[in-house]
């Protein structure tokens, strides 16, 4: 119990400090925009830096990790699932970008989207109540991740990558993704496990579900949208 | 272990219902006016939410990075093959086309024809609604053998909606642009050919 703690902290102070290089460097981001566009080459720290700050900022696939981890107690289903997510977009990430998978991001984006609100309504039993049947959410994570790995692949493809360095430069982004994530959600468990601690998580739980089905809902607009000016 | 609130059908069905009313609100709100520049519920000049609209007009600059020399062509550890300096041949016959051509948003794609050594053709593009592109007017040399890093020589990198010209081929090879459209929508834009060339369909 103590290690937890321990743990936690730690998270706690590596979270922040990244937060704040992160809020420091907005300027060097688009710096560092600049140098990809001009780069050929080798570039393993800046494709890991843009791998991170894609994951903690990438809002669609914090919640739908946070929508994964809502009812998860133990350390190790938690490891179990997010290992799932992460097998499945690091796939899907790495296949994309190699075999210059060329799809629609707004599409992309639009079912991820959707595995926000399916994360939200799982969460409020609905599959069984609804349909009877309770998907395998194991599976059903392991194939999210797949989509959002896809939506990975898209953003890093529109840096317009060259034939120079692509895999090392793919991995150092894979990467980046996976420290990204781990930070992202080490300080989602923190507070999740503090609220946990007070009466008002379940009685707040349908809510926070509801909550997150919608803003699902809003990404999906927003996508469709976004998809619909570009075209027409 | 089943922590989660069991809830009948219907509050169910409620709930999905509470969330796609909230978000459709929250969308129609505030990310419309705030992303888009619609406001159908005046919404966004309530909450002061269409002030953070940017309008994407054909002027909105594009990070147009400063092109230097050694930009120009392919890799310097990319040899120029022997079949540059191949005597000239008869060029292909005279004819003329206009090519139609997309580029998806935030996507970059190539447009080649085939010349002889020596060919001459004059060339006309242009985005439709006046879009810049950057753009790669270069030549790969045809080889016998081709390598896995062709060799390439830039003609012209540049940014721009608009360009004609003439052209001499230096060797022959496939030639053309590669163009890369930066802006969130996509891009319609024309090609006029004329001279001697062959295009690949």
């Amino acid at each position: 119990m103590k290690q937890f703690k321990h743990i936690k902290l730690l998270l706690t102070v590596l979270t922040l400090c990244l937060f704040s290089i992160t809020a420091y460097s907005h300027g060097v981001d688009e710096e560092t925009q600049k140098f990809l566009l001009g780069n050929n080459g080798i570039a393993f720290g800046p494709f890991l830096y843009i791998g991170a700050k894609h994951m903690i900022t990438g809002y669609d696939h914090i919640l739908f990790l946070i929508g994964v981890i809502f009812f998860l107690y133990k350390p190790k289903e938690i490891l179990i699932y997010v290992s799932f997510f992460t097998i499945g977009h690091s796939l899907t990430l790495l296949f994309g970008v190699l075999f210059d998978l060329q799809i629609n991001a707004f599409l992309i984006d639009a079912i991820i989207a959707l595995s926000i609100v399916y994360k939200g309504f799982d969460n409020l039993n609905g599959f069984k109540q609804l349909f009877g049947k309770q998907p395998n959410t194991k599976i059903t994570v392991l194939i999210f991740g797949l989509f959002h790995g896809l939506g990975l692949a898209t953003k890093i493809q529109e840096f317009g990558l060259n034939e120079d360095g692509l895999l090392i430069n793919l991995l150092g982004f894979n990467l980046g993704v996976e420290i990204g994530q781990f930070l992202a959600l080490g300080f989602v468990l923190l507070i999740i496990s503090f609220w946990r601690r007070h009466k008002s998580f379940m009685y707040f739980s349908k809510t926070t579900n509801i909550l997150l089905m919608a803003s699902g809902f809003v990404l999906l607009a927003f996508q469709l949208t976004g998809f619909y000016l570009s075209k027409f | 272990m089943d922590n989660k609130k069991v809830m009948s059908k219907k509050q169910l069905l409620k709930s999905v219902l509470i969330a796609l009313i909230i978000g459709v609100l929250v969308f129609v709100g505030a990310v419309l006016p705030a992303s888009y520049g619609k406001d159908p519920f005046g919404t966004g000049k309530l909450f002061g939410f269409d002030k953070l609209y940017i309008p994407n007009t054909n002027n909105t600059t594009i990070n147009q990075e400063h092109l230097k020399i050694d930009k120009l062509g392919s890799d310097v550890s990319v040899l120029k093959p022997i079949e540059v300096h191949f005597p000239t041949t008869t060029p292909f016959s005279k004819r003329t086309d206009t090519i139609k051509i997309v580029i998806p948003a935030k996507k970059g794609i190539e447009y080649k024809f085939k010349v002889k050594k020596c060919a001459q053709l004059k060339y006309e593009w242009f985005t439709t609604n006046k879009e810049t592109v950057y753009l790669d007017f270069h030549g790969e040399v045809k080889q016998e053998n081709p390598t896995k890093d062709v060799f390439y020589e830039s003609y012209l990198l540049a940014y721009s909606n608009n360009m004609a010209g003439t052209f001499t081929a230096p060797f022959n090879g496939k030639h053309g642009w590669y163009f890369r459209n930066e802006y969130e929508k996509d891009i319609h834009l024309f090609i006029i050919l004329d001279g001697e060339y062959e295009l690949f369909h």
